[in-house]
């Protein structure tokens, strides 16, 4: 369900208030998108299910500490997500492995811009799509599995059979540079 | 981890996805008490979070909301008056606030809060115990669900089970919490 970034904020604010109505339309805004993030993460829809709950019920508590001023609602509530997903993934040695084999689009980064992104949002996903593109193929690769599917560098050494260092140098090294490029 | 493991490598990897989970948890622990790791970490989260704007999104089953809402109306909820359920979300923030302290940032209070609010009935300093944990699970497990789940089922839970008890008895605490946790919830 479309709706703005400033409803959206308006919705957390009444939501922080134990507006249920308000609660419901930030779940109806954002679930599809979130469910999206961590069901790529655990690839299970059970730990998948059981996430999101817990996202949300944690939304419902802490709408709150939302700060406008600090990110946008759906990077908070993307956010949130990722490092649930990220923790139950750590946890649970028995999600499976999911590649990017099977959502191969994952590793171009759009390259038109979101008509339902805001001009700034836009903007960062282009300049971040620039930095990312500056990267070795490879390298790339693995910033987007580890983002995209919680891959850990042992994994990820794994699917792409290199020992194990060499992930954790290239990762580090591919994530200075991005930070280099990105200029912040 | 190494000692040659910046605090900006770190961040990045932590909010990246790709720290193993004894670092994953390491990190977690870090921040709580150090602010520089801490706004490292949001500062990454600030830079990848474009990624997340390109991705697909996939429908929740359909009632996963009436889940979320049968247990933001649950007994916690309840326990404070029907209506007041924003005065309980500002008690407990302040039994946080004092303790991980004032200056704890936005990304490790997110953290904590989360963890909080999965384990509401657990003190936030208690020791567990393991065997009464582990012993009362069995003990509640309702028989006319024992006779009516498949043996597949019952396995399933009896491995999770083991696993909070042994993450209990390694000392892994949020590990065998979230599985208790996780337990008492299940419907078999």
């Amino acid at each position: 369900m479309p709706v703005s970034r400033q409803d959206l904020v308006d919705a957390l604010e009444r939501t922080a208030r134990g507006d249920v109505a308000a609660f419901k339309t930030v779940y109806a805004a954002t679930s599809v998108k979130l469910y999206g993030i961590v069901i790529r993460i655990l690839g299970r829809s059970d730990l998948a299910d059981e996430v999101l709950q817990e996202v949300y019920v944690r939304v419902w508590q802490c709408a709150s500490e939302f700060d406008p001023a600090a990110s946008s609602p759906i990077t908070w509530l993307a956010t949130i997500a990722r490092n649930r997903a990220l923790d139950e993934a750590r946890r649970n040695t028995m999600r499976s492995a999911r590649s990017l084999d099977d959502c191969p689009e994952l590793l171009q980064v759009r390259s038109e811009d979101d008509p339902s992104a805001s001009l700034e949002q836009n903007k960062q996903l282009r300049r971040l799509q620039t930095c990312l593109d500056g990267l070795e193929p490879e390298k790339k690769e693995i910033v987007l599995l580890a983002y995209y599917h919680g891959m850990t560098r042992e994994e990820m050494a794994s699917r792409l059979q290199r020992p194990l260092a060499t992930v954790k140098t290239w990762l580090r090294r591919s994530l200075a540079q991005l930070k280099d490029c990105l200029g912040q | 981890m190494t000692e040659d493991d910046d605090i900006d490598g770190l961040a990045a990897e932590y909010a990246l996805g790709s720290l193993t989970p004894a670092e994953r948890r390491h990190v977690g622990d870090l921040c709580k008490t150090d602010a520089a790791l801490a706004a490292a970490i949001a500062a990454w989260e600030r830079r990848l979070a474009p990624l997340s704007d390109r991705l697909p999104g996939v429908p929740p089953p359909h009632d996963l909301l009436d889940k979320v809402l049968s247990r933001i109306s649950g007994p916690a909820a309840q326990a404070a008056g029907s209506g007041d359920v924003a005065a309980l979300r500002r008690t407990s923030g302040r039994r946080w606030g004092l303790a991980v302290g004032a200056g704890t940032l936005a990304a490790c209070l997110a953290l904590a809060i989360a963890w909080f609010y999965a384990h509401p009935r657990l003190p936030v300093q208690a020791r567990m115990d393991c065997s009464r944990h582990y012993k009362n699970f069995w003990a509640n497990l309702d028989r006319d669900k024992y006779d009516r789940i498949s043996a597949e089922q019952l396995a399933a839970v009896s491995r999770m089970a083991l696993r909070a008890y042994d993450a209990c008895q390694a000392g892994d605490e949020q590990d065998a919490k979230s599985l208790f946790d996780r337990l008492q919830r299940v419907k078999v």
